[in-house]
């Protein structure tokens, strides 16, 4: 298997964006970043009566395309939900190949229900949500470290309280995962 | 992975610097990372687990320990970890509510002082500080449960001197003793008293025994619950008279003239049988107190704790003048003053230093007294890095400083006791949801409040309220009815489906809340509040307090509930979601779901 992490953009094309998260994602996990072919949304993950996608729906989609990389972390700006959750920001398969990443409520300055916010600090939250996403693809849960990438977000105050970097311990359970 | 290597090596040091969570949280100060300008080997922390971590790394580092570890929050205590001695997690649940309470009256102590930011520095990172306003709201709770704690003579056998003194100080500090069961509480410690008048203790002036310390709590305790026995008069005057002819009496003696000294109040007894019991063996106390003071002078004490405890005694009795004591007291002062110079605190040395200073009549400025404050945190930082004897260090240090601070201003008392909750927030891990630190819940999902008139208000808890959504209707209980823990209390109605919301513990139902009966959209919206369900009179028993949960075991167990929750609908693939926020109505997100099986499956505790 290719040891690269493949950036998956879905519905996306703010090129900028990607670049931006494609070029960070390396600085935590030992493994190249490209950014792969562009394609649609499963029409299967769409919740008409919510009119938001499925998360999980995405991740099962995701998982089985034939793409060559260790991970595939789609980048989508459709609100995405789980069943009994309102919204989230991302979904990951713990651990496991996909991960995805929604653009909708982090500032978008286009679309999504958040008042925008500039574009350096939505791209920051982009890019936190992307290495948290993948995270989980490599075991990690939640950290209970609040400057840690690795912990949870429920509103954009905690996403810009923490860093884009795992802490040491994460980094460690990381390690262990990479080397098991 | 050769950078991950090198970070754990370097990660407790210099290269890290002002990042080091071990320096954040103030487990090793700035002056020690600056002592090795070039690398770790210097930190205390670091050459400690150098050498133990070596073989063992990735246990340490392994998801055990990380689970474990107070410093991410940990939930199991122990295992095999290199810090579960400093482990401040491990010691808050290791020690008995009362011990924590003794140690909280000095947390609270400190954060309404001048030192707030920098024990909040100290403690906030370990979450020690949230741990413990947690707990003073759950053994100020117990306290107002009173006696209907369901704790028994032969339950506070079960605690030491140190924890029964600290429950009978808390409640006089927090201005309900009355709730309090006086009467078994006395025994316990008057049993103490006896236990140890009868033996003979090998006693020294330089090294107070422990048991002569339980002794002197257990007086103290009787003293504050003013059921001290009527002793003879006469005899206690001789004794004092006897102990201000000692030039250098020992600080046990010291502190046992005072407990004795009140011990002359004219009491009242709350119980016969005590009182009883009391007199017939007052007579073993007064020869044990007479035996003490002929054992405790061996002619050679010279050192200042002994000159501070001759201060006390003779000032306490009035054997020298108002200003005879001067000269002491600016003799303590000076080397007081010169330990604060250091920094590095002898906690037991400098608290009778002080209460000396005290007695004397001489005063502290303003300055010196904000620099021994301040010592005493650094001291209690420094404390920290001694890996192996810290369990009892936190609890001596903040209770006497608290202890300290407190006598001196009464009035903190009245503002622990009136502390408000703080302010509650959505909490990521429970799905968005607010869990108040200052109820009890079950697991049924209910909380209990108590209020000063021993009746417990009962509500659900938010998660459920946003599982439980817009309901039809609400059949409560008439007041009067008796509910069993357990057991159905009352019942939720929706869309002809309906649950059954069990009671959180025995006792009879005084109010309900008419208001959500009139409109039922204020459970889900208000459950902490206004959306509250009935209030009871408990019928408190041995043992029916147990498996309630509160502070930091109830957003633990929470969190699992969350986890279940989210399981339940995950479908087959593990997944972890960031920025998870449960939808109010949640169950009516998703289509086809029994509201009544799904809730059903969270009421039933």
């Amino acid at each position: 298997m290719s040891s690269v992490i493949e950036l998956v953009a879905l519905d996306i094309t703010d090129q900028e964006l990607l670049s931006s998260l494609c070029a960070e994602v390396p600085t935590t996990y030992p493994f190249q970043c490209r950014i792969g072919a562009a394609e649609k949304l499963p029409v299967s993950a769409l919740d008409m009566h919510r009119g938001q996608y499925q998360a999980t729906r995405i991740l099962e989609h995701l998982a089985s395309s034939d793409r060559d990389a260790v991970r595939l972390l789609g980048i989508t700006t459709a609100d995405l939900f789980t069943p009994i959750l309102r919204y989230i920001f991302g979904e990951a398969m713990l651990p496991g190949k996909a991960a995805i990443v929604s653009t909708h409520r982090l500032g978008n300055l286009s679309r999504g229900t958040q008042p925008p916010c500039d574009r350096p600090l939505f791209i920051s939250r982009v890019i936190k949500e992307g290495i948290h996403e993948l995270g989980h693809t490599f075991g990690l849960t939640h950290c209970a470290d609040p400057s840690c990438v690795m912990t949870a977000s429920r509103e954009m105050a905690r996403i810009d309280a923490k860093s884009t970097q795992l802490c040491r311990y994460c980094r460690i359970l990381l390690d262990d995962f990479l080397t098991a | 992975m050769n950078t991950m290597k090198a970070h754990s090596t370097e990660m407790f040091g210099k290269k890290i610097g002002s990042s080091c969570v071990w320096r954040a949280s103030g487990v090793v100060s700035a002056q020690m990372c600056e002592s090795s300008p070039d690398s770790c080997e210097g930190c205390p922390i670091y050459t400690r687990l150098g050498k133990a971590a070596s073989h063992r790394q990735t246990q340490f580092f392994g998801r055990d320990y990380f689970d474990s570890c107070s410093v991410n929050a940990c939930a199991v205590p122990g295992q095999s970890c290199p810090f579960a001695g400093p482990c401040m997690a491990n010691w808050s649940r290791t020690n008995t509510p009362a011990l924590r309470m003794l140690t909280m009256i000095g947390i609270g102590a400190l954060s309404i002082g001048e030192n707030a930011s920098l024990i909040q520095q100290t403690t906030r990172r370990t979450g020690l500080h949230a741990d413990l306003v947690s707990r003073v709201f759950q053994l100020r709770n117990l306290v107002m449960l009173g006696p209907e704690s369901g704790l028994s003579p032969s339950d506070l056998a079960l605690f030491t001197a140190e924890e029964q003194f600290a429950m009978v100080a808390a409640a006089s500090f927090l201005d309900c003793l009355d709730s309090l069961d006086v009467a078994a509480f006395a025994e316990a410690m008057m049993e103490r008293v006896l236990q140890h008048g009868n033996g003979s203790p090998s006693l020294s002036v330089k090294h107070d025994p422990p048991d002569l310390r339980e002794t002197l709590l257990a007086l103290q305790g009787l003293a504050v619950l003013d059921v001290l026995p009527a002793f003879d008069i006469e005899i206690l005057g001789e004794i004092h008279a006897g102990m201000a002819a000692l030039p250098y009496p020992s600080m046990a003696l010291a502190q046992m003239a005072l407990a004795l000294q009140r011990a002359i109040q004219p009491a009242t007894f709350k119980s016969p049988a005590l009182e009883q019991r009391t007199v017939e063996r007052a007579a073993t106390l007064v020869t044990f107190a007479d035996w003490l003071m002929g054992s405790v002078y061996d002619g050679q004490p010279v050192t200042f704790p002994e000159l501070a405890s001759a201060v006390i005694v003779t000032r306490t009795l009035g054997a020298v003048p108002d200003d005879g004591a001067i000269p002491a007291g600016r003799l303590l002062k000076a080397e007081l003053l010169r330990m604060v110079g250091n920094e590095r605190l002898d906690m037991s040395g400098a608290h009778s230093l002080l209460a000396g200073i005290v007695a004397s009549g001489v005063k502290l400025d303003p300055d010196e007294r904000t620099a021994f404050s301040r010592a005493v945190v650094l001291s209690f930082q420094a404390h920290f890095t001694k890996l192996g004897d810290m369990r009892a260090d936190p609890v001596s240090l903040i209770a006497y400083l608290g202890a300290d601070n407190l006598v001196r201003d009464r009035s903190q008392f009245a503002a622990i006791a009136s502390m408000e909750a703080p302010e509650v927030e959505a909490d990521p891990a429970l799905l968005g949801c607010e869990l108040p630190v200052d109820r009890f819940y079950t697991r049924g999902h209910t909380w209990m409040h108590p209020s000063r008139d021993g009746a417990l208000r009962v509500g659900l808890d938010d998660l459920a309220g946003h599982l439980i959504g817009q309901v039809d209707a609400i059949e409560m209980p008439e007041p009067g009815s008796q509910l069993r823990r357990g057991k159905p209390a009352l019942r939720l109605i929706r869309g002809g489906e309906s649950v059954d919301v069990c009671a959180p513990m025995d006792g009879e139902v005084v109010l309900v809340n008419q208001a959500i009966i009139d409109a039922p959209g204020i459970l889900p919206d208000q459950p902490y509040d206004g959306g509250w369900l009935l209030s009871i009179r408990p019928k408190v028993s041995g043992g029916s307090l147990s498996g309630l949960l509160f502070g930091e075991n109830a957003r633990e167990w929470q969190t699992t509930e969350a986890r279940r929750l989210q399981e339940m609908f995950q479908g087959d693939m593990a997944t972890a979601a960031d920025g998870a926020t449960l939808a109010r109505d949640a169950l009516a997100t998703i289509p086809g779901v029994r509201w009544s099986k799904v809730l059903r499956a969270f009421l039933t505790p």
